[in-house]
């Protein structure tokens, strides 16, 4: 190769690299858009509502009276075993002479196929009936034994104290995600939590010293809540009645959007629409007790269900 | 041949010359990234993404124009101070500090994923969820000023991060802890506005676009976890008479070692050489590495999710043909809705194909967190007594380290006092355990031999 067609190789790379290589840069997400950017920056330095779409106006009560919802979450399939945690630590150090924990973050019935830990509340109320406004005085109990918590799901209302226990013969912490807590429980010993705000989902529950240790709790400002039974039944009182109420339905193996169930069974839906983040409206009468009756999950609803 | 070489060569370097000239511009101005990890984890469109880029710029500016809204409660000269691109003016104000001395680690964003994050351990900081270690305040409150001053004056032992002290004065220091701050306040709003937009509005419902919404939904609450710092200190009880005393050091120990009391040795081993708990994440790591346990999982199945959409949808059509009970209308509407939603399924699942590759480049393969070998007289947050004293009272934010609250059990409170005086003695006996064990802590380098085997061989360490 000549000294120039060396140099006009070097000129050629240089003029290609430079045209193509030198603009637009890849970046994470979209770019913001000026115009909008604009609207939008005139609409904070004024403080106005800047002609956007209205703010979500507070739900005002528009029925009366309450009604009650329940109905029952049955899997469609083959129950799924319960699986051992697979920890060396575990089985070391979690019963007397060793105790192999088990996952229970689906338990499914093999007789009913019912759903136990499904959890269904109100996203949001115009009303709450006087005698329910009040969160309740007693603390809910969440314990741990043998490097399990006893409730792989629990739900606790604003304000409502959370007495969470150590029932193992050795330490644990329970860290409740999001929230800062996160002490040491000693052997036989408890420590309280008070929720100071909701929590639109359920958030995880973990102990640092047994990594394998997991459950949820669920913060809720109004007391519309219910978690299923064994045989996956639920029901919710007292809901306000005569008007739209938006019902979110969580599990911990749920494939929507932070663990939402969502279910587009035809004849479900012909009752209730069910939206892809597990969500669905209700329009109860007054004094009426609606029953979602069977209600079928998929096992494609629920991941490694 | 020489004569004919000439030309030749002239045209290759007006060529040369020129592509220079023309290709190769300024460099584009650096932006700042979307929070791609959380776009996924609330599963949020590319549409909703374009929304939250836009208040998101609306709200802070880019990052060579930094918008400061009052309502941030941060020092709008300080940030000028600190943002943009690296210079001197005449007078000798030297602007553009943070990337001067902070994004090659930290990153424009302060997402922690400079160039040269990849390459150290630990990895820097992620500033945008406003989690933060080492600070004077309760668990999950943000840090002071003072707090962050400190770690940027004297860095972090153990770390990647140096200490600033000689290189920087005092307005220089504050402009980059105001620089953290807005950062670390635009990470948690776009959070903020991921999480609303899942969670808050219904499907396929927009962003309001209102002042209300952006400044008193979103960013006030935010900004005001920032400027109520000052008021969340960990309150702190002056040290027993007996501090640093070998009953103290002692009773600390015995704390420490006792896995009904402080149980210190689960995760810093039974030789506290930092040995115990060797499988756990710190969260910062913890979600990444759930992130990309599930964004594996999707673009491994995408295939399969796009046939199991079409099945579904061509078995529902099929049920909806053979139900006679239907009127041609109501047929054909189910039938729509039907096609609506297989065509959601679908563009969903091009979205996450498109995006969730960026999204994993733009993380860093997590690591396990190694809880600190107390032996080693390194530590992190401060070696004063009171930094240690905060870690224990509070514990560490974003880590698994836990709060060691409970040291003093019901049995050793008199039966006979009242419930005030016994909520007085147990603080008193929780505040005196707290400092015993910053004292045996303290002591662990020089404890000579190490307590219960510390000195066997690294091999015979506990590991699950």
């Amino acid at each position: 190769m000549t000294k120039q067609s060396a140099l006009l190789a070097v000129a050629l790379t240089t003029l290609v690299a430079c045209s193509s290589g030198c603009t637009g840069r890849v970046g994470a997400g979209p770019t913001a858009d000026p115009t909008a950017v604009t609207k939008l920056r005139e609409a904070i330095e004024s403080g106005s509502s800047g002609g956007g779409d209205a703010a979500e106006a507070a739900a005002s009560p528009s029925g009366t009276g309450w009604g009650s919802l329940k109905g029952r979450f049955v899997f469609d399939g083959t129950a799924p075993e319960l699986k051992a945690i697979e920890s060396a630590r575990a089985v070391k150090e979690c019963g007397d002479g060793g105790h192999v924990p088990l996952d229970r973050s689906l338990i499914v019935d093999p007789q009913s196929k019912g759903i136990a830990n499904v959890v269904v509340y109100a996203r949001k109320v115009s009303r709450i009936k006087d005698e329910l406004k009040e969160p309740p005085k007693t603390p809910l109990v969440f314990d741990q034994k043998e490097c399990e918590f006893l409730s792989p799901v629990a739900v606790a209302q604003v304000n409502q104290e959370v007495l969470v226990k150590n029932s193992d013969p050795f330490g644990h912490n329970t860290n409740i995600t999001g929230t800062g807590y996160n002490p040491v429980i000693p052997a036989g010993g408890s420590s309280v939590f008070k929720p100071s705000s909701e929590t639109a989902m359920p958030v995880g529950v973990t102990c640092s010293i047994h990594p394998f240790m997991k459950a949820y709790m669920l913060f809720r400002a109004n007391p519309y809540s219910a978690i299923s039974g064994a045989d996956g039944s639920f029901e919710i009182k007292d809901l306000p009645a005569g008007e739209e109420v938006e019902l979110q339905v969580w599990h911990a193996h749920g494939v929507g959007t932070g663990g939402g169930l969502s279910l587009k069974d035809p004849a479900l839906t012909k009752a209730v629409k069910w939206d892809a983040k597990g969500r669905f409206r209700i329009k109860l009468g007054e004094n009426e007790n609606k029953d979602l009756s069977t209600i079928v999950v998929p096992a494609a609803a629920l991941a490694g269900g | 041949m020489k004569q004919r070489c000439v030309k030749p060569r002239f045209w290759v370097v007006l060529v040369g010359t020129l592509g220079l000239a023309v290709g190769c511009g300024k460099a584009p101005s650096p932006r700042f990234d979307s929070n791609l990890m959380v776009m996924d984890k609330y599963d949020i469109s590319f549409e909703q993404q374009q929304d939250i880029a836009n208040a998101l710029a609306a709200l802070f500016g880019t990052p060579d124009d930094p918008y400061v809204p009052k309502e941030s409660g941060l020092d709008k000269d300080k940030i000028k101070l600190a943002a943009g691109p690296t210079k001197s003016d005449k007078a000798g104000v030297h602007t553009g500090l943070y990337r001067e001395h902070c994004a090659h680690c930290h990153g424009i964003s302060g997402n922690g994923m400079g160039p040269t994050a990849a390459f150290l351990k630990p990895y820097p900081r992620d500033y945008r969820e406003g989690w933060f270690k080492f600070k004077s305040t309760e668990r999950a409150e943000m840090p002071t000023n003072a707090d962050l001053e400190r770690i940027l004056r004297h860095g972090i032992p153990g770390t990647s991060m140096p200490a600033f002290e000689v290189a920087l004065v005092q307005p220089e220091i504050e402009a980059l802890v105001e620089y953290v701050k807005y950062l670390s306040l635009r990470g948690m709003v776009e959070i903020e506005l991921a999480r609303q937009t899942s969670e808050e509005l219904g499907e396929g419902e927009r962003l309001p676009t209102t002042a209300e919404f952006l400044v008193e939904g979103v960013l006030k609450p935010q900004a005001e976890k920032w400027s109520s710092a000052e008021t969340k200190l960990m309150p702190v009880a002056a040290p027993p008479a007996d501090f640093g005393s070998p009953a103290s050091i002692a009773a600390g120990k015995s704390l420490f070692y006792d896995v009904n009391k402080a149980n210190c040795l689960k995760c810093h081993g039974t030789t506290a050489l930092g040995d115990g708990v060797l499988n756990d994440y710190d969260q910062w790591n913890k979600d990444v590495a759930e992130f990309r346990t599930k964004a594996d999982a999707t673009l491994a199945s995408l295939t399969e999710q796009r046939g199991k959409a079409e099945e579904d949808f061509a078995t529902a059509v099929e049920a909806l043909g053979a139900d006679s009970a239907l009127s041609e209308e109501e047929r054909k509407q189910q039938r729509e809705t039907l096609e609506k939603d297989k065509a959601a399924t679908l563009k969903k699942l091009g979205e996450k194909e498109r995006m969730l590759p960026t999204a994993m480049a733009y993380t860093l393969v997590p690591r396990y967190i190694e809880p600190r070998n107390l032996r080693m007289g390194v530590y992190r947050g401060g070696r004063r007594p009171l930094d240690v004293y905060y870690r224990i009272h509070s514990g560490i934010n974003g880590t698994p380290m836990p709060a060691i609250a409970n040291l003093v059990a019901d049995s050793e409170l008199p039966a006979d006092l009242s419930e005030e005086e016994k909520a007085q003695r147990r603080q008193s006996l929780q505040t005196q355990r707290m400092w015993n064990i910053v004292d045996y802590v303290l002591s662990l380098p020089y404890e000579p031999g190490g307590e219960l085997g510390a000195d066997i061989s690294m091999l015979g360490r506990e590991r699950n």
